[in-house]
């Protein structure tokens, strides 16, 4: 029992916080903001965001808040999100019994023409000696939008995550994880960006929260820029954080091609992170993320990836690799069930312990 | 068009094995530069880690990015009033907390006990990091730094 408890409030750390399936991506629409009143994607979803929610639904219902018990004014957008997990872990000494809750988090969004106040509020695992911590706000900001439809010009201040890379919703994926969004890592800062079918550019400047503790420490900025071509995406991207103890520097790219006769898309990611360590020494992370998502059937896709971080390239032996499947199942508006594994091997095996999980999670979104 | 619309009007059970190993032949192709960006320089790894067996090298470049995740030991939550966010917390943890003392012995060391990296002693539902094990070198690195004193 205390070995549950133990990994259920480790594993919390890296579960968590999911939003949006960029797996939709050139599948269907060619924009975040298509299905998200978010421009850049995740958290509230809008009213094609909800049709789309209805059309995956195995056996349908009411995609919108509260099942359209309440109907709220069009300025205003209420939702969120609950998701536990439970199964088995393996950290490298063997396997025993896994069970979490990875989020439980609401979100409000208040409109009034072009402007946009932003919030979430949820729980975390808190501090012992600082009850409060149990509260979080991870994001909050003010946006303007050009077009209510979050193409074009938008432009936002506040708490948030810095738009970087592939924004996957599953942070374990290394490219999230060691490429510069892991999990908590939202920071204050200003954003402009630009939005359309065709291509989208983002630019963030940001300070680290001195009040919340966010995992993120630096000062720095962060851009990404992505071009589509019809099924096809390619992405650059760049960022920059100056840490109290050291400064990254990273760059990389992204590509998305989507395959229409198999239904699939397939995603890449690959970054190279230049640390710069404060009271000496430096050293260059490979990352890079290669995900296959199969829709083989209504309401469901499969996700297979496939991951690689080197956290010092000079160093041998310390290059981990992962594959991970996720299935998803959509049995009913609001409601999603994954069956998620994972494998990941430190140097092929030569290098230490495997690790591995199997989970089953289940989301429920208001 | 939503994933209804996908599976039923151009998803073809029966044609999917082989247009799907070719699309993904196809498309894995196109996407090999991309990842091969990363992989490349991996491949330049050297033969001989010679990397610092220094505290603040230890904490920034192995423990932080480790244990300081965002619901275990970072600055926020502070699982069992360990922070490994940055070197001055984690060196103000190690003052409290007898993860490694300074006598050069390995086998007082709480760090490498829930590594699972003391000989003879298993950490079970202890280990850490629960999302994976540490690899080998880094724990070379650490008892390294242990061995030499910890200092500091």
């Amino acid at each position: 029992m205390k070995r549950a408890l133990l990994i259920a409030v480790a594993l919390a750390a890296t579960a968590g916080v999911a939003h949006a399936y960029p797996q939709y991506q050139l599948s269907r629409e060619q924009t975040c903001g298509a299905c998200h009143l978010s421009p850049t994607g995740g958290g509230l979803l809008n009213d094609n965001g909800e049709l789309t929610d209805e059309d995956d639904a195995k056996w349908g219902g009411d995609p919108t808040f509260l099942h359209g018990a309440k109907e709220l004014p069009e300025w205003l957008h209420l939702g969120g999100d609950a998701r536990v997990a439970a199964g088995a872990s393996d950290p490298g000494g063997g396997w025993g019994p896994a069970a979490f809750p990875m989020q439980i988090e609401g979100h409000v969004q208040a409109d009034r023409g072009p402007i946009s106040v932003v919030a979430d509020l949820g729980f975390t695992i808190p501090n012992e000696d600082n009850p409060i911590t149990l509260l979080w706000s991870r994001s909050h900001y003010l946006e303007w939008r050009q077009h209510d439809t979050g193409e074009g010009w938008y432009a936002r201040g506040g708490r948030f995550m810095p738009t970087y890379g592939l924004r996957l919703a599953e942070h374990t994926a290394y490219t999230r994880r060691f490429g510069g969004t892991p999990l908590f890592s939202e920071a204050y800062g200003a954003s402009v960006g630009w939005v359309t079918p065709g291509a989208e550019l983002h630019l963030t400047g940001f300070v680290h929260d001195r009040w919340q503790e966010s995992i993120e420490d630096g000062d720095g900025a962060a851009a990404y820029a992505e071009k589509r071509f019809g099924k096809v995406a390619v992405g650059v991207e760049g960022r920059y954080a100056n840490g109290a103890e050291d400064v990254r520097t990273q760059g990389g790219a992204t590509a998305k091609l989507w395959l229409d006769g198999p239904a699939v898309l397939l995603s890449a990611e690959a970054q190279v992170v230049h640390q710069k360590f404060d009271a000496g020494g430096k050293r260059n992370q490979a990352v890079a993320y290669l995900l296959a998502s199969w829709f083989f059937a209504h309401s469901y896709f499969l996700d297979v990836g496939l991951g690689h971080y080197d956290q010092d390239v000079k160093v041998p032996d310390v290059d981990r690799d992962t594959v991970e499947v996720n299935l998803h199942w959509f049995p009913k508006t609001h409601m999603e069930l994954v069956l998620m594994g994972r494998l990941q091997m430190i140097a092929l095996g030569k290098g230490g312990d495997n690790a591995s999980y199997g989970l089953v999670q289940f989301h429920y979104r208001m | 068009m939503g994933l209804r619309g996908l599976a039923r009007g151009r998803v073809s059970l029966i044609h999917l094995p082989g247009s799907l190993l070719a699309g993904v032949k196809e498309s894995f192709m196109r996407l090999v530069p991309v990842v091969a960006l990363a992989l490349a320089a991996s491949a330049c790894a050297a033969e001989t880690d010679e990397r610092p067996a220094e505290f603040a090298y230890i904490v920034k470049a192995i423990l932080a990015p480790s244990c300081a995740t965002a619901t275990c030991h970072s600055a926020r939550t502070q699982r069992e009033g360990v922070d490994l966010s940055s070197v001055a917390a984690a060196q103000d943890t190690f003052d409290r907390i007898p993860l490694a003392p300074q006598t050069g012995e390995l086998r007082n060391s709480q760090l490498l006990f829930v590594l699972g990296a003391l000989a003879g002693e298993d950490p079970g539902e202890l280990r850490m990091p629960v999302d994976g094990p540490l690899p080998d070198a880094d724990i070379a690195l650490i008892e390294q730094w242990i061995i030499a004193g910890a200092p500091r």
